[in-house]
């Protein structure tokens, strides 16, 4: 039996619109529900922070007429603590109710150079999205024995300032720096290890880079082989 | 047979409308700045949202030493040199009038290393919108950017920062254009959250004795409106695994930096005992163009944590 052509596009047409729409239905606010993001309180008016993916960022807001600090969140260890790892946590983008006004945000990074972002208008009942120009990079470092932590520096990329210093993790961390070019340098006189590598930290898209041999995966004992007698 | 084939590109191609539609509503601009951007071809573009690698700033090396500009205080920026090299020479005009020559990196961001697992691909290059549409431009296909700013084109004075700087040895020498770690920026701490002041906003800086072993310092910090922070400063003195000399020494023993009577300043933090500043006056000065400037003399070598024994009084 032969398909209608039109009924096909028609109902291409719909699916496609029916995504399109449901997908703009979940990126509003304002509606609540279970699980859902939380309407914003009356008189006040929502900053939400587009970081590409990053979830937990330290930063915080001051008003630009009083610069007074209104709100601040530091949800991320330092670079160079030995206990920082990526702990999942939500995929939303840091948000904050504010009072209607005019503010300056101000994004911490793991480098010196902190992103300043004036000008930010919070008017009542609305959402104000702001892009930061921030990405992520992760440090894999392998020895003999493994993964390993070992402190690096971030230098800009003509290695003329050393912007941050940092501590890798045998487990997943990131580590923030505005988009841009730099290099990172590992250094262990004593082993002889000095390696430099570039790092293009890119908003959205996180790179990783593998210092060292990949490690080698043991195999439990008693499995795949057996002994001839 | 024929229309089955033709049924799955109208999905995807609708699909893929939709997508785009909904990334081009949601996406929003941050850049405030206009300009006029000459390529290489002499076309001049006209461009709204003008950013550099996604910031308002505009990084170079002036004698070796990293600058970092904001958009709002350059007035143009001419690229010589030969067109696709990584490294160009810039010659920035800012809106004080005065001129730096520099070189700038342009090539960096094309190919990651081997050894770099996702991400890059960026290449840095200056975008925005134009009347015809989203635009770009690779760093290296440009002769010249001229910022328009909504306050006119009228040279701006420069601000500097005059200030008397005491040091642990009880010396105290009258700096002009100082600088903090080549910036108006004092970055501190405050438990685990980190903060900076703007110098021009700040009265004076109190430093406290600190344990020679701890990497920081106590200081209380008052800003000309009568607020007072106590927080923590970076004054560590032990040399970090992957250091270079220079490095070392510009965080060590160069912490602040400037001119007095008879010649540079350079002091560190763990030097310094208190910081006075001169209110600045803004509005009146007299902007003096200066010529092309080329590097400015680096600061006289000395044995690290050593204050500089310019003038003392």
């Amino acid at each position: 039996m032969a398909r209608c052509y039109p009924c096909n596009l028609l109902r291409c047409v719909v699916i496609t619109a029916a995504l399109a729409f449901g997908v703009i239905g979940c990126a509003t606010t304002g509606t609540g529900g279970a699980g859902g993001i939380p309407q914003i309180p009356e008189g006040k008016g929502r900053l939400v922070l587009e970081t590409g993916g990053i979830s937990e960022i330290n930063f915080y807001v001051n008003d630009q007429e009083t610069d007074e600090e209104v709100y601040a969140d530091t949800p991320r260890l330092g670079a160079s603590s030995p206990m920082g790892y990526e702990r999942g946590g939500t995929d939303r983008s840091p948000m904050v109710d504010l009072a209607p006004g005019t503010y300056t945000v101000v994004v911490n990074t793991d480098t010196r150079d902190p992103v300043q972002i004036p000008d930010v208008e919070i008017r009542a009942g609305e959402d104000r999205y702001v892009q930061v120009p921030v990405g992520r990079f992760q440090i894999l470092y392998s020895g003999e024995s493994g993964r390993a932590q070992v402190p690096f520096l971030i230098y800009d990329y003509g290695m003329k300032t050393v912007l941050g210093k940092g501590l890798t993790s045998t487990e997943v961390r990131y580590f923030i720096a505005p988009v841009g070019d730099y290099k990172i340098r590992i250094e262990n006189a004593p082993s002889g290890i000095d390696e430099i590598r570039p790092v293009q930290v890119s908003f959205g898209r996180p790179q990783n880079i593998t210092i060292g041999p990949a490690p080698v995966e043991e195999v439990p004992a008693g499995t795949g082989q057996t002994e001839e007698e | 047979m024929t229309r089955a084939l033709s049924f799955r590109p109208s999905v995807g191609l609708l699909t893929l409308l939709a997508a785009l539609c909904l990334a081009a509503a949601g996406w929003p601009a941050s850049s405030q700045f206009q300009a006029v951007l000459v390529d290489l071809e002499g076309n001049r573009h006209e461009v709204a949202q003008f950013a550099y690698h996604s910031r308002t700033e505009f990084e170079y090396y002036v004698g070796g030493e990293r600058r970092v500009v904001p958009f709002q205080e350059i007035d143009r920026i001419r690229f010589d040199g030969e067109p696709g090299a990584e490294e160009q020479e810039v010659l920035v005009s800012l809106r004080s009038g005065r001129r730096e020559r520099g070189i700038f990196a342009t090539g960096a961001g094309i190919t990651p290393h081997q050894d770099a697992d996702g991400g890059g691909g960026e290449v840095a290059g200056f975008s925005g919108n134009t009347s015809l549409g989203p635009f770009f431009r690779r760093a290296g296909q440009v002769r010249e950017v001229i910022l328009r700013h909504p306050d006119g084109e009228g040279l701006v004075p420069e601000r500097v920062l005059k200030a008397t700087v005491v040091t642990e040895d009880g010396n105290r020498f009258e700096v002009d254009g100082l600088r903090c770690r080549g910036g108006f920026r004092f970055d501190y701490r405050v438990g685990q959250r980190e903060r900076f002041a703007d110098l021009f906003k700040v009265a004076r800086i109190d430093f406290e004795e600190g344990h020679l072993e701890d990497e920081g310092r106590p200081a209380t910090i008052t800003f000309w409106s009568g607020k007072k922070v106590v927080g923590e400063v970076d004054a560590g003195t032990v040399r970090l695994a992957g250091e270079t000399d220079k490095a070392y020494y510009d965080r060590v023993s160069a912490a602040l930096t400037g001119n007095t009577g008879v010649g540079r300043f350079s002091v560190g933090m763990r030097a310094v005992k208190q910081i006075r500043f001169v209110q600045s006056q803004t509005g009146s000065e007299k902007v003096i163009a200066a010529p092309d400037s080329s590097a400015s003399p680096p600061p006289a070598t000395q044995p690290p944590g050593a204050s500089s024994p310019v003038q003392s009084k």
